[in-house]
């Protein structure tokens, strides 16, 4: 994604409210945090991701940075400058290498990782981590100034540029409001600048004021904005470029084309994504034309990986150069950085900054967790395919009075959806497998095995032939919402794959045994798949517990190249029971079976990408359990964690 | 019981409770695009300009329906704040005839109307203007009581004024549970109001974050899953013998004695909910 249009890189300026609001802590739930130990203010959090960013990007590009900071002093005049300190204190602007080649000051860090023993306490490092801005926070925020003067700085860059530019980058982060005026003007007159497609792209960043209120991200719809501060963010943030949209898709934040640039009420991990879309955005851009060796020894970055040649456009830098530049063609991917990495931990979308200096020190944003990783298995070789295998316990309660309550036929709907979503959305990388068990008339087990119908005979069927090979198909009239407050009808497709009817309750061994036999021969036949198998159990609750959970261990003892089973649980009760959705703890299941249930439910696959993309319904630990509700975020997960490069 | 026709003379009195908590600016069933505040105001909006054009005959807006909107949460140190979320010249009193709300939206929008297209076979969007009177708003705590308590006031005072009219109904919408104590003992002083046409309904529509297993109209309260759920049960009136076999006309599978009540709905939830009350317009001459 290079812009070709452009020859010069364009530059980065980050202005940072410096107002007193900054030195509160960050309103956001941190369940690492080890206790007794309140999160650190608002300021200490943003330098330190301002920091990471300029280690990052100064490894190996060279465009111009700032940091401009806005405050007020005791007597309450504006302060509003460069903040570039030390080696550089009296530019405006610095290419970002030579920045980050002298740090202001290094500072000692302590990092937990998890243990390398694989159980136990986290184990803790000490780190040091370079400095190049540290704010000092007082007074108010004088908004009006602040951009009044990045107008001035930005008069000053652009005349000093011989060429083409691209588009110039400021990221505004705050947590006040003005001090000194509407900034409403001043922020226009930037937006404005160079016309429609060309001037500065201005992001705005406002930060977390309410821990349980959800952040508002990329908003594209103005009218569903509340007005006030949140509409005239909106107002005051450059549309997402092409590039930018594309770097969030891949991290699985979906964007519309009218997004805005622009967080609200954003969590330190929607702030970590932000700066990393504008790091991807920066690496995408040309490089200086003069020749520019980084001042880093080498020894301080592992050898890159074979791709590392200058092909795909980059500039090559003078021979004694220590370190190429690598330019991948396909875009940078937030799952997994090009650049060396000083880590090698999987790139996690709640994880703020996975580099080993966890500038959240003393607070680890993310026990990062090494189980996670593919050691020795690089990405490339493994294909992406998995198994979804459906396993559905047919019991009820009574099977044979009709009762509302009755379990399975409200799972075998379940199981029906969830083989027509997969249908629809198929894309030929995912089988599927269904089990469903029972016992017969004559009280013997009755397992299942085998697709029926047109499909009838196969274990396996490609999602791309589940529509084909339904059994039968109803077309509906359902009541949807019309957007005006209203409902109206629409026909909806549906695919039945299961027609089978309720059975008394049956032990759990043979049908664990005939989905661990079909795992199995489906992980010999597919060594390579990225993707661990799923199994989703589709149950009212397992009857016997003790010997559920010992049957379940020749699933769950399943290891493959990509990770190990991933077991999820889809419960509909029979006696009342509130529904609960992808928890991250029992606390609200109410019976020790279903607390069971929970210790046997793995993670929930694709939970790094949907806690910050639906952080009030799925948190970072949630696991594959759902209680009376849909299993509404199964494929997105699973579709999520098929695109995380990683796997 | 709950016969009664209305018109000019004999009207009938609808009284929104509207939870503006916190949590209302969650999603609403698990569709994080969503908000349980703003798909609310929508919902109500959309309720309002239909009974307008119920209303309307050639003579304009008939005054068969007083309706009062009242939105209630805290402030951040927990005092109640409860106002009628109809605004400007309509938020002088807590009702309000049809035909003034009519007169006096606060603005109009523009919203796209998504509709099925037969002969595209597919969905299309038509752009509407749409009156809005109520604009979401999410702050603070749950004040139950305080709020049934004022309700309790207002239709003592409007029974007193109509003591022949089909009885008043209360329509309540939250998401959570009560900050302010049981509200059972604020709700069934309510129910026990009475018109000679029957006592005052209050249904109770629950919203859920996630895409939880609704409940509508439950007749007994063993279905209820969680402790929330049985104290809206309770508060909940049993729906007349007219609405429900309305209902069950329309193909709802209605119950005997189903209660006035929704819970875990999402926005499909809510607006099938929401019909419950206009179907009583079939009362309307």
């Amino acid at each position: 994604m290079m812009n070709q249009d452009f020859q010069l890189p364009g530059c980065v300026i980050f202005l940072v409210d410096e107002s007193s609001a900054m030195d509160v802590p960050i309103q956001e739930d941190l369940p690492n945090l080890p206790p007794g130990q309140s999160p650190r203010p608002r300021a200490a959090n943003v330098s330190a991701a301002i920091n990471s960013w300029i280690r990052r990007l100064g490894a190996d590009r060279d465009p111009d940075v700032t940091i401009v900071g806005y405050k007020t002093s005791k007597e309450g005049e504006a302060v509003v400058g460069c903040r570039l300190d030390g080696a550089f204190g009296d530019h405006e602007f610095v290419p970002v290498n030579d920045l980050a080649a002298t740090p202001l000051r290094e500072e000692e860090r302590v990092q937990r990782r998890p243990n390398p023993a694989g159980f136990g306490p986290p184990v803790e490092e000490p780190i040091t981590i370079p400095i190049w801005y540290a704010p000092e926070p007082e007074g108010k925020a004088p908004q009006v100034a602040a951009f009044e003067f990045c107008a001035e700085l930005l008069d000053r860059w652009e005349a000093a540029q011989e060429g083409s530019y691209a588009r110039p980058l400021i990221v505004h982060v705050f947590a006040a409001g003005s001090a000194d005026g509407n900034p409403h003007k001043a922020i226009s007159q930037l937006l404005e600048r160079g016309g429609d497609d060309a001037g500065p792209l201005v992001m705005n960043i406002h930060l977390s004021s309410a821990k349980l209120v959800p952040s508002t991200v990329y908003p594209s719809n103005r009218y569903y904005l509340p007005p006030g501060v949140m509409k005239d963010l909106y107002d005051r943030s450059s549309p997402l470029t092409e590039s930018q949209r594309h770097t969030l898709r891949l991290a699985n934040v979906p964007t519309n084309p009218k997004a805005a640039a622009m967080l609200y009420n954003a969590k330190m991990p929607d702030v970590a994504q932000a700066f990393k879309m504008i790091e991807a955005e920066v690496r995408a851009w040309p490089q200086k034309p003069v020749e520019l060796a980084p001042t880093l020894p080498v020894d301080d970055f592992p050898p890159l990986s074979g791709d590392d040649l200058p092909g795909d456009g980059a500039e090559t830098v003078n021979d004694d150069e220590t370190a190429t530049i690598a330019v991948s063609d396909r875009g940078y991917s937030l799952e997994k950085s090009d650049s060396p990495p000083v880590s090698t931990t999987v790139e996690d979308g709640s994880d703020a900054d996975s580099l080993p200096d966890n500038v959240w020190s003393g607070e680890s944003f993310e026990i990062v967790d090494e189980a996670e990783t593919v050691p020795g298995n690089p990405a490339a070789t493994l294909l992406k395919e998995g198994l979804v295998l459906l396993l559905c316990d047919r019991s009820v309660a009574d099977p044979y009075s009709v009762s509302d309550t009755a379990a399975w036929p409200k799972l075998q709907e379940r199981a029906n959806a969830i083989l027509t979503q997969a249908g629809k959305a198929a894309d030929g990388r995912l089988e599927l497998a269904v089990v469903t068990y029972g016992v017969d008339g004559a009280g013997e087990t009755d397992v299942r095995a085998t697709f029926e119908g047109p499909l009838v005979g196969q274990s396996f069927v490609k999602d791309e032939a589940l529509t084909e090979g339904a059994l039968r198909v109803e077309e509906n009239w359902i009541q949807v919402p019309d957007g005006t407050g209203g409902l109206t009808s629409i026909p909806q497709t549906e695919t039945i794959f299961l027609e089978q009817e309720p059975s008394a309750p049956a032990g759990t061994e043979e049908a664990l045994n005939a989905a661990a036999g079909l795992v199995n021969q489906w992980c010999s036949e597919h060594p390579d798949a990225c993707l661990p198998p799923v199994v989703v159990h589709l149950t009212r609750g397992p009857g016997d517990r003790e010997a559920y959970h010992q049957h379940c261990q020749q699933l769950t003892d399943i290891n493959t190249a990509a990770g190990s089973l991933v077991l999820y649980h889809l419960v509909v009760t029979e006696q009342p029971h509130r529904s609960v959705s992808y928890p991250a703890d029992d606390s609200q299941l109410e019976w020790p079976g279903l607390q069971g249930l929970f210790e046997l439910s793995s993670p929930l696959l694709g939970r790094e990408e949907l806690s910050v993309s639906k952080p009030t319904i799925v948190a970072a630990d949630a696991r594959g359990l759902v209680l009376n509700a849909k299993f509404d975020l199964l494929w997105d997960g699973i579709r999520a964690a098929l695109a995380d490069d990683s796997y | 019981m709950y016969s009664q026709e209305i018109s000019r003379q004999t009207p009938a009195c609808f009284l929104f409770l509207l939870d503006q908590s916190y949590s209302m600016i969650e999603p609403l069933g698990g569709n994080e695009s969503v908000r349980k505040c703003d798909q609310l105001a929508l919902a109500i909006n959309g309720w309002l300009q239909n009974m307008i054009i119920r209303a309307s005959g050639e003579s304009g807006v008939k005054d068969w329906l007083e309706v009062g909107v009242i939105g209630y949460r805290t402030d951040d140190q927990g005092n109640p704040i409860i106002e009628s979320c109809l605004r400007g010249e309509i938020g002088d009193s807590w009702l309000q005839p049809i035909s003034k709300i009519n007169d006096h939206p606060l603005r109009i929008d523009q919203l796209n109307q998504q509709m099925w297209d037969e002969d595209l076979g597919e969905m299309t969007e038509l752009p509407v203007e749409m009156p809005v009177w109520v604009d979401p708003v999410a702050e603070g705590g749950t004040p139950m009581c305080s709020v049934l308590h004022l309700a309790y006031g207002i239709f003592e005072e409007w029974i007193a004024n109509h003591p022949n009219c089909f009885p008043p109904i209360l329509v309540h919408i939250t998401d959570g549970e009560s900050t302010e104590g049981d509200p059972i003992p604020y709700a069934d002083p309510i129910q026990s109001l009475a018109t000679d046409d029957g006592n005052v309904l209050i249904f109770n529509g629950h919203l859920s974050m996630t895409a939880a297993d609704p409940i509508y109209f439950p007749a007994t309260d063993e279905v209820m899953p969680e402790e929330l759920a049985r104290v809206l049960f309770q508060m909940s009136s049993v729906l007349p013998d007219s609405l429900r076999e309305r209902a069950t006309a329309e193909g709802f599978d209605m119950q005997p004695n189903g209660r006035g009540m929704v819970f875990n709905a999402d926005m499909i939830g809510l607006l099938q909910f929401l019909d419950m009350g206009t179907r009583v317009a079939k009362n309307l001459r």
